[in-house]
C-alpha cells in the first residue's frame, strides 16, 4: 500500500503541472477578471489532471491484494450454481441446481445452455466444448453433443448404481477424474427430519431405487443412510464399473484430486462428525459416520461397538474447526497457477458456505497427510487487501481459470446463501499473513508472506498456542476438549523475518493447535491479515500417533458438553469473564451466520441481524436461551442444546446482548 | 408457481430470415408492416419452440420413481418415463409441470411436482417389458438417453439385453407410440406386463422392432 500523505500530494500536484507548478500554491485559484479566465481554467485543469494522477496512484493502493467481482450472466440463468469448470479451450462451464449446464464461450464470453433436464447437478468434467460429464442426483452421465449445434443430444449413463429416494437431502457429489479415467464421487447421507407427521407416515412408502434399510446404526441420528451406498464415496471405471472404496461420510460436498493425483474429500459436521474438514481418502478407509456401514461386506449391527468404530476411524487430515473456520466447506481447489494467485502457491483453497474462503496446506507426516489451515477471504476480509464486490455466501464450488484467476460458484437453498458467480484476481501484491504452518520435531515452522518485524517475531509472547481435540460420538458435533495452552518455550526467527520456528514446551499427537497471533507485526509495522491458523496432528514426525487421530471418546460420566456446569454464575448481572467467553462461543458458533458484526447477512434466509433490528434481542433471558437450545427450524437458526452447555448459552447471550444490544 | 416456460427456439433459416425481413421495413420506416413482420416472426419462434421435447428429472407424483423423466412432446402430450420399472407409467395432456413443490430452495422438504394436465393413460407393474417369459420380472438398467426434435429415445438394458426405445406421439393424439429397436434378442417374444391386465405381446415390425401403442384417454378429470 502506498501511503497518501500531503508530501507524496504536493509532489504529485508538482508534476502534474508545467515546469513551474511546483513553485505555485496549487489551489490559488480565487482571482477574478476577464484576464484570469484563461488563468482559472489552467488552475481547473491543474486540479483535474492531479486529481487524475493521484486517483491513479491511489488505485492501486485501494485495490492491493484481491480483488472480487461478480460474473454477469444472462437472466435465463436462474438458481444457484452448483458447479463451475472450465474446458480445455477455455471455455467457463457451469452447471445450475435448476438443473442447467451452461458454458461461456472463450472468445466471445457468449453464453449458450448445453444441457437440461438435470437432477441436481453437482459436479462436472468437461472433456471439450462437446462432451461434458455431468455428476447429478440418479447418475453420472456424459453428455454430447453429436449434432455440433451446442447443445447436447445424447447422454450416456456411466453409473448409477447407488441407491435413490425422494429425500430432500440425497445428493451425488463430484466431481473429480484421475488420469486413467475413473471417476470419484459421493453419494451423500439422508435426513432423518420429517415435515410432519403426515409427511412421518407417508416417507417410507415413497419409491426408491435399489432396497430401502431405514434402521439406524448403533444410535438414531440426524442423518443415515437409507438405501445403498449413501455414505460412501465411490469410484466408477471408464467403462462404468462401479466401485464402494471408502465409508464413514455424511455430506461430502468437495470431491478434488491433489497434484500427486490422492482423492481429497470435505466433510460437513454432524452425528459423528466433531468438525469440518480436509479428509485424505484410500480404499477401505472409514471416516467416522457409523451410518453407511450397513452396505459394507459382513455388516453385523450386533457386533458394532462405539468403540470399535473409534479405533476404526480415520480423522481429518486438516481439521476446519467448525465456527472460526467455516461449518460447511466445498470443493477444494489446488493453486497450480504458478504465482499468479499470490504467494500460495501449492496450497488449496475451499469455499465454505459460511462465507468464508478457507486456505490449507498439506505435507506429509510419517506417511500420512495432514497439514494446517487458515481463514482467506470472506467474513475476515480486511481493506485495502481485498475489494471489490462482496465475497457471497453460499459459495462452494471453485475452479482456477487458465488465466489464473479463481472463480467461485454460489448458490442460496443451503440456509443463509446466495446465487451467483464471482472471479477473484490477484494484482501480485502479498497481504501479510502466515503463508504456512508446518510440523517440526520440536514444534511448527511458521512462515509468512512478508518479512517480519525482528524484535515481535522473536518474542515467545507474541504467539498464543492452544491444542484441543473432540469426542468421537454419535451426538452432533462435539465440544473442544481437553483444551490445554502450550508453551512456546524459543522462537528461532529466520534472518531474513519471513519464518520462525516455535520450539514448544510440549509436542502430542492426536491434537488440532490453534495459533492465534494478532500482535506480531510486519518489519513496516502492519499486522497480519489473518492472524489465525489451525494445525492438524494426526502424527508426529517420528510417526508417533493416537488411536481415533483427533478425537477420543467421552469418558465414562464425563459430560458431552465439555465445560463442566459452574454453580453460581447464572445469577445477577454478567461477568465481564462471562462476556469473554461469551465471546469465544460467538467465534466458533454463532460467527458464520451472524457474522462478526452481528449483523448477519442481507440475503433472503440470512440470520438475525442484531444490531439493526431491535426486536431481536428485546426478547427476555428466557426466551433467547430457548431458541440457542432447541434452535428455529422455520429460520434454519440449528438447536445448540447438544453442543454447547448452558453456561455457554449464557455467556454467549451475554456476549450479544453486551455488544450488540442496546447500550445502557 | 414455476411453470416451465416455453423452450427457447433453435436458430432456424426462417426464423432468420424473418428477423432480417423486420430490419429492412424498419429501416424503411414502415411501421405497420415492421410490426406485423415481427408478429409473424414471434409466431414462427414459438411454432418451433414447441417442436422442441421438454425434459425433466424430478420427484414426480403417482409413484413414479426417484428421478424419473418427465418428457413434454410436441402437441401437448406428455408422460412419465420411469428408468427404474423401464417404462412409460403415465401420460398427461395439455401444461407441462409446475415445479415449485420440488425445488431446491423451497424450503427444506420436497414434494411431488403437479402436472399441469389431466392423466390420459396409466400403468403399474414392475419392469413390464419382459422378454420370452411374461411371468419373469427382469432387472432393468438405464444406460442411456437422446433428445431429437419430435421424439425422445430411451437406452436400457432388460436382463441384459441392450434396448433401444424411441416414443413418439400419434400425430392425431390418440396414442403413444413406443417402438423398441433390439440389437439382440428379436428372436424371441416381448411382452408388456402390467397390472390389471392380460400380457400383452408386442407388435414386430419388419426388422426387428417391436411396437406398444398406448391409447390416451381423451379426457380424464
Amino acid at each position: 500500500m502506498i501511503p497518501m500523505t500531503r508530501p507524496l500530494l504536493v509532489a504529485l500536484l508538482g508534476r502534474a503541472g508545467t515546469p513551474h507548478a511546483a513553485t505555485r500554491a496549487p489551489f490559488r485559484c480565487s482571482r477574478s477578471g476577464p484576464r484570469n479566465h484563461l488563468g482559472l481554467l489552467r488552475c481547473a485543469f491543474d486540479i483535474v489532471l492531479a486529481a487524475a494522477l493521484a486517483l491513479t496512484l491511489l488505485t492501486p493502493a485501494l485495490h492491493a491484494g484481491y480483488k472480487i467481482e461478480n460474473v454477469r450472466y444472462p437472466a435465463e440463468i436462474r438458481g444457484g450454481i452448483s458447479a463451475v469448470t472450465f474446458t480445455p479451450a477455455g471455455s467457463l462451464v457451469i452447471s445450475t441446481r435448476l438443473g442447467e449446464i451452461w458454458i461461456r464461450d472463450a472468445a466471445q464470453h457468449t453464453w449458450k445452455r448445453f444441457a437440461r433436464g438435470l437432477d441436481e447437478p453437482m459436479g462436472l468434467v468437461a472433456e471439450s466444448e462437446r462432451v461434458i460429464y455431468i455428476a447429478h442426483r440418479p447418475e453420472l452421465l456424459r453428455a454430447t453433443d453429436t449434432d455440433r449445434d451446442g447443445r447436447a443430444d445424447t447422454f450416456d449413463t456411466l453409473g448409477g448404481k447407488w441407491g435413490l429416494s425422494q429425500n430432500y437431502h440425497e445428493f451425488f457429489f463430484g466431481l473429480a477424474r484421475d488420469r486413467a479415467g475413473n471417476f470419484y464421487g459421493a453419494p451423500s447421507l439422508d435426513s432423518t427430519v420429517t415435515r410432519d407427521a403426515a409427511h412421518k407416515a407417508e416417507y417410507p412408502k415413497l419409491p426408491v431405487r435399489g432396497p430401502r434399510n431405514l434402521d439406524h446404526v448403533l444410535d438414531p441420528t440426524g442423518h443415515r443412510s437409507e438405501t445403498p451406498w449413501r455414505g460412501w464415496v465411490v469410484r466408477i471405471t471408464p467403462d462404468g464399473k462401479f466401485e464402494p472404496l471408502a465409508s464413514g461420510f455424511r455430506q461430502t460436498n468437495g470431491i478434488a484430486l491433489s497434484p500427486e493425483g490422492e482423492l481429497f474429500v470435505t466433510d460437513n459436521q454432524g452425528d459423528y462428525k466433531p468438525s469440518t474438514g480436509l479428509l485424505h481418502v484410500e480404499k477401505g478407509d472409514f471416516h467416522g459416520h457409523a451410518g453407511s456401514l450397513k452396505w459394507e461386506t459382513g455388516y453385523d449391527p450386533a457386533a458394532l461397538t462405539t468403540e470399535k468404530l473409534w479405533q476404526r476411524v480415520k480423522t481429518p487430515a486438516v481439521v476446519f474447526p467448525h465456527g472460526p473456520m467455516g461449518n460447511s466447506p466445498g470443493e477444494p481447489v489446488w493453486d497450480l497457477t504458478r504465482g499468479k494467485f499470490g504467494p500460495y502457491a501449492g496450497q488449496v483453497f475451499v469455499g465454505d458456505y459460511s462465507r468464508l474462503m478457507i486456505r490449507a496446506t498439506l505435507e506429509r507426516v510419517a506417511g500420512a497427510w495432514q497439514g494446517a489451515c487458515f481463514p482467506f477471504l470472506g467474513r475476515n476480509e480486511t481493506a485495502p487487501y481485498v475489494s471489490g464486490d462482496r465475497y457471497k455466501a453460499g459459495a462452494t464450488r471453485a475452479v482456477f481459470a487458465p488465466d489464473g484467476s479463481l472463480f467461485i460458484a454460489a448458490t442460496a437453498g443451503w440456509g443463509a446463501g446466495e446465487d451467483g458467480l464471482q472471479r477473484i484476481t490477484w494484482d501480485g501484491t502479498a497481504a501479510p499473513d502466515i503463508r504456512n504452518l508446518e510440523l517440526t520435531a520440536r514444534g511448527f515452522a511458521v512462515t509468512f508472506t512478508r518479512p517480519m518485524n525482528p524484535d515481535t517475531l522473536v518474542n515467545p509472547a507474541n504467539y498464543e498456542l492452544n491444542r484441543f481435540r473432540y469426542y468421537y460420538h454419535s451426538k452432533y458435533g462435539s465440544p473442544w476438549v481437553d483444551e490445554a495452552r502450550v508453551a512456546v518455550r524459543e522462537v528461532r526467527a529466520a534472518a531474513d523475518g519471513l519464518s520462525a520456528e516455535l520450539v514448544l514446551a510440549e509436542l502430542k499427537p492426536g491434537f488440532v493447535y490453534e495459533l492465534s497471533v494478532p500482535t506480531l507485526r510486519t518489519a513496516d509495522g502492519e499486522p497480519l491479515a489473518n492472524p489465525l491458523g489451525y494445525y492438524t496432528a494426526n502424527r508426529l514426525l517420528n510417526g508417533e500417533r493416537t488411536v481415533g487421530g483427533t478425537t477420543r471418546l467421552p469418558l465414562p460420566g464425563e459430560t458431552s458438553l465439555g465445560a463442566k456446569e459452574a454453580p453460581g454464575e447464572t445469577a445477577g448481572a454478567p461477568t465481564a469473564a462471562q462476556i469473554a467467553a461469551g465471546e469465544k462461543v460467538y467465534r466458533f458458533y454463532c460467527v458464520a451466520c451472524h457474522q462478526p458484526d452481528g449483523r448477519g447477512l442481507p440475503v433472503p434466509g440470512g440470520a438475525a441481524n442484531f444490531v439493526e433490528d431491535k426486536s431481536r434481542l428485546a426478547k427476555s433471558d428466557a426466551e433467547l436461551l430457548a431458541v440457542i437450545d432447541k434452535g428455529l427450524e422455520a429460520k434454519a437458526m440449528p438447536a445448540f442444546g447438544a453442543i454447547i452447555n448452558a453456561n455457554q448459552r449464557r455467556a454467549v447471550l451475554a456476549y450479544i446482548r453486551a455488544t450488540f444490544g442496546e447500550k445502557k | 408457481m414455476i411453470r416451465i416456460p416455453p423452450r427457447p427456439a433453435r436458430p432456424s433459416a426462417p426464423a432468420q430470415k424473418s428477423a432480417s425481413v423486420v430490419a429492412r421495413f424498419g429501416r424503411s420506416g414502415t411501421a405497420l408492416t415492421c410490426f406485423v413482420t415481427l408478429v409473424l416472426s414471434l409466431a414462427l419462434s414459438a411454432a418451433r419452440a414447441r417442436a422442441e421435447v421438454q425434459i425433466e428429472r424430478i420427484f414426480l407424483p403417482h409413484g413414479a420413481s426417484p428421478s424419473s423423466f418427465a418428457i413434454g412432446l410436441p402437441g401437448g402430450i406428455n408422460f412419465c418415463f420411469d428408468p427404474v420399472r423401464g417404462a412409460v407409467s403415465y401420460v398427461w395432456t395439455g401444461g407441462f409441470l409446475d415445479l415449485t413443490p420440488a425445488r431446491p430452495g423451497a424450503g427444506k422438504f420436497i414434494a411431488a411436482t403437479k402436472l399441469l394436465g389431466p392423466l390420459a393413460y396409466q400403468e403399474t407393474g414392475f419392469a413390464p417389458l419382459r422378454r420370452g417369459d411374461p411371468a419373469r420380472v427382469p432387472v432393468v438398467e438405464l444406460t442411456g438417453y437422446t433428445l431429437r426434435d419430435a421424439t425422445v429415445e430411451f437406452r436400457y438394458t432388460v436382463d441384459g439385453t441392450p434396448v433401444r426405445e424411441e416414443i413418439s406421439a400419434r400425430p392425431d393424439g390418440s396414442a403413444l407410440v413406443r417402438r423398441f429397436h433390439l440389437a439382440a434378442g428379436a428372436d424371441a417374444k416381448w411382452w408388456h406386463v402390467v397390472d390389471g391386465k392380460p400380457a400383452a405381446e408386442l407388435r414386430r415390425e419388419p426388422g426387428g422392432t417391436f411396437v406398444l401403442e398406448l391409447p390416451l384417454a381423451k379426457s380424464t378429470p
